[in-house]
């Protein structure tokens, strides 16, 4: 296969998985909200605002936005083409790289992707995203799911497959740990009681899809200490950070086996480094409220090891913007 | 549906006079007129969905956004009876083997130059000439191989070339795409008809791109080379390469080490021995023609030159394209292949001839002025409707650059029973077949039928607001 081609590949699906992550943390979110209509309150900001820091950054976002309103934070989240962590550059990036891999993707993929970036697309009249705002997220989060069906069911599962997965599930893992930060640090919408407190753990399962797997898991015992462990070490839930790394370790074995790519073994490396310590018994004992830093420190390793598999296992030429006019030209 | 309908007479396909259908029309006619409005709109946006969904769209040239839109397309066929269309096929055969043979004799011998029958300069100056591919043999002696002809019908219904696209002609993929649209919408017509399919064209093309191995291996590896998602054809690159199970490389993709050319493989470097490029002679490689062009590779023309590697098209075909030389494309068939041309010409004046030029520039409201090297319906005057300051701006350019121009009396398209979107009016059409050139010359049988979407226009290029037909040939006989 092109190296262009397995690069292509790799980042369509990252894109992806994160678009439906950003539309699953929005939809877990939008039912905390309160009060009516009209202009912000503090309450409602400081609920986003950690979200917002960590989709497209609070700089751009009051930049964007000087004098925002309730129904700001969902338009930089779902629709803003200038924000490059809303769900609409992500879905772009995506269509760009399934542009680009083309003739590698079933027509069924295609379609798929083509179908999102439509639909997201058309999303761009700011002040009418409160109450129609949830639809499009919620149509990604289910054209994503068609997407995995569609890779697993239309796709060979040979090396191209193997560069799908790798990218969807380092993207995964990495979601989850930005979703954890920010269940972690998100204050309550309201007020502090403990009913407020219970809501945003609540969001925190929903946005990574894990509430009733958690609850089958942990009967009874809803306490921010167990649903932490869940989503970072659970060895069966697919979201969970754990899983996602131990689905990755296995399609970079594939990949040594199959192309054995130079470096792709120092991938392979980080990868069952960072299990390890997942896996670590230690980390259980750390309380909730100070996982943060080892989080942080989780998400640039994780960043290294995209960079990693992009720069040693990927040949890669970077686009020169400038190539578009000189690209359009060519037609007779 | 046909009720109103006016041919106000123009050279009409479908109709004699207004209500009277011609014979190959006849069962359209009943089709149509029996299917009910609401009917006819559940067909037409299904196929817009269709294409929507499958990304059948283009970009516009220097649209800021980059918005896609999809080939606008008409639902109404147009049909060519087989007669019509056997005749019409011996004419492309004999324009493209006369074509072909004029490219190797200008890269070679230049025998149509030494005995006057084309004035030298024309093709040494021309701007597509390649002094670089001069005496670089070419596999199998094919430099055209696949070509796009554009036709019009003039007043009385005869066919004439309006030109020659030689270069990389767009439109396979939209006359297959439109054939999968309207066999969708209509399945009982095309069994009723016996129309003539065009499935089989990439199986073709990828046989013609078999026949140039420059190794004779039997088994060449092909790729196709295309600018990027951002061209306006990349759907159609991606579509024809699937369709041919080969790969879509970009200039990134390739490396040429020891004049042979290799693609990027996670697997490490893979030989290349055909290219099927989708990219102009301009930008191919970089220690040639443009130093700037990243879209290529730097020695692709070194790895032509050893033999290592076949080219579709070959470099510098673009001169069978010139505007000028088109004029003397009868005559390359007399010179060549001492034969009669079966397709007529428009009639062309050449700006760089005396006599024609003092001609061209008394009567440029009469006329119609195009570069000799402009592609996509641009770079034209249209004197009938020509602004005073636009002649005079043309007349200024004519006089200060008369090798680049050549008139043409303005020749009226046929027109074609066509929607509107609330009705059936008729529009101005052209129709670009494709010829495939390898072992033998092959014309799948229909094409691209391009129509002018706006009322009394004459451009049908997609670029500037044309639409597409698909293009129905009918069984010998019929």
């Amino acid at each position: 296969m092109l190296s262009r081609i397995a690069d292509s590949l790799y980042w369509m699906s990252r894109y992806v998985e994160r678009a439906e992550n950003t539309a699953r943390l929005l939809v877990s979110r939008l039912p905390l909200k309160t009060g009516g209509g009209g202009p912000d309150t503090r309450g409602t900001l400081g609920f986003w605002e950690p979200v917002l820091e960590r989709y497209g950054g609070l700089s751009l976002y009051y930049s964007l936005y000087p004098e925002p309103d309730r129904t700001s934070p969902v338009a930089f989240l779902v629709s803003d083409a200038d924000n490059p962590d809303s769900i609409r550059s992500s879905i772009g990036r995506a269509h760009e790289n399934a542009l680009l891999a083309r003739s590698r993707i079933s027509n069924d993929l295609w379609k798929t992707i083509n179908d999102m970036w439509q639909t997201i697309s058309a999303v761009h009249t700011p002040g009418q995203t409160d109450g129609i705002s949830a639809n499009p997220a919620k149509m990604i989060i289910k054209a994503s799911l068609l997407f995995q069906a569609l890779t697993d069911s239309t796709l060979p599962h040979d090396e191209g497959y193997s560069f799908i997965q790798a990218g969807k599930l380092l993207e995964r893992a990495s979601q989850t740990s930005r979703l954890l930060e920010i269940g972690i640090t998100t204050p309550s919408p309201t007020s502090t009681t403990e009913a407020a407190d219970n809501s945003r753990w609540r969001a925190l399962l929903h946005s990574c899809n894990a509430f009733e797997a958690f609850h089958k898991s942990f009967p009874g015992d809803p306490s921010p200490a167990r649903i932490v462990e869940f989503l970072l070490s659970s060895a069966s839930f697919p979201r969970s950070i754990r899983f996602s790394l131990a689905g990755l370790e296995e399609h970079l074995e594939n990949l040594i086996r199959w192309t054995n790519p130079p470096a792709a073994g120092q991938a392979l490396e980080v990868t069952a480094t960072l299990l390890s310590e997942i896996r670590s018994p230690s980390l259980r004992e750390v309380p909730p409220s100070e996982t943060s830093p080892f989080l942080a420190s989780l998400n640039e390793k994780l960043a290294r090891l995209n960079n990693t598999i992009i720069q040693t296992s990927i040949f890669r030429e970077d686009h020169d913007p400038d190539e578009k006019s000189a690209q359009e030209q060519q037609q007779q | 549906m046909f009720h109103d309908y006016s041919t106000d007479g123009f050279y009409d396909e479908m109709f004699i006079d207004s209500g009277q259908p011609r014979p190959h029309y006849r069962r359209l006619f009943e089709f149509f007129r029996n299917l009910d409005r609401q009917a006819f709109e559940q067909k037409r946006s299904a196929i817009g969905q269709t294409f929507t969904r499958q990304g059948i769209t283009f970009n516009l040239y220097g649209d800021p956004d980059g918005t896609e839109r999809i080939f606008p397309f008409d639902l109404f066929p147009r049909i060519i009876p087989g007669g019509e269309w056997n005749s019409l096929t011996r004419g492309l055969e004999q324009r493209i083997t006369a074509l072909n043979c004029f490219l190797e004799d200008v890269y070679s011998r230049q025998r149509i130059l030494k005995e006057g029958v084309i004035p030298a300069p024309y093709v040494l100056g021309a701007r597509h000439f390649r002094r670089e591919c001069m005496d670089v043999p070419v596999a199998r002696d094919i430099r055209i191989h696949v070509c796009g002809t554009d036709l019009i019908r003039d007043a009385h219904g005869t066919y004439r070339v309006l030109e020659d696209n030689a270069r990389c002609p767009s439109g396979i993929s939209y006359m297959l795409e439109n054939r999968k649209a309207l066999e969708r919408a209509f399945p009982g017509l095309f069994r009723e008809m016996g129309v003539r399919p065009v499935s089989d064209c990439a199986t073709e093309l990828l046989r013609v791109l078999h026949h140039i191995d420059p190794r004779r291996s039997g088994n060449p590896t092909a790729a196709l080379l295309t600018p990027g998602v951002y061209n306006n054809a990349h759907f159609e690159h991606t579509f024809l390469a699937r369709q041919m199970g080969i790969e879509v490389v970009e200039g990134c993709d390739l490396v040429v080490r020891d004049d042979i050319l290799y693609m990027r493989t996670t697997r490490g470097l893979r030989r290349i021995d055909v290219l099927y490029r989708r990219i102009n002679d301009d930008f191919l490689d970089p220690e040639v023609f443009r130093r700037d062009s990243r879209l290529g590779v730097p020695g692709l023309v070194r790895a032509c030159r050893a033999g290592n590697l076949s080219l579709a098209n070959s470099i510098g075909t673009g001169v069978a394209d010139d505007k000028v030389l088109y004029a003397f494309v009868p005559a390359m068939i007399r010179f060549y292949l001492g034969e009669d041309p079966l397709l007529s010409n428009v009639q062309t004046y050449l700006a760089s001839r005396g006599a024609d030029r003092s001609h061209i520039l008394e009567n440029l409201r009469h006329l119609v002025v195009k570069s000799a090297n402009e592609a996509g319906g641009y770079g034209m005057l249209m004197g009938p409707v020509a602004t005073r300051r636009e002649i005079e701006e043309w007349r200024r350019r004519i006089k200060a650059d008369p090798r680049n121009f050549i008139a043409q009396p303005p020749v009226t398209f046929s027109r074609h029973p066509t929607w509107t979107g609330s009705a059936c009016e008729g529009r101005h059409i052209d129709f670009r077949p494709f010829i495939l050139n390898g072992a033998a010359i092959t014309i799948p049988a229909g094409g691209l039928t391009r129509v002018a979407l706006e009322r009394d226009s004459l451009v049908v290029n997609s670029s500037q607001g044309g639409g597409s037909k698909d293009t129905w040939v009918l069984p010998d006989g019929s």
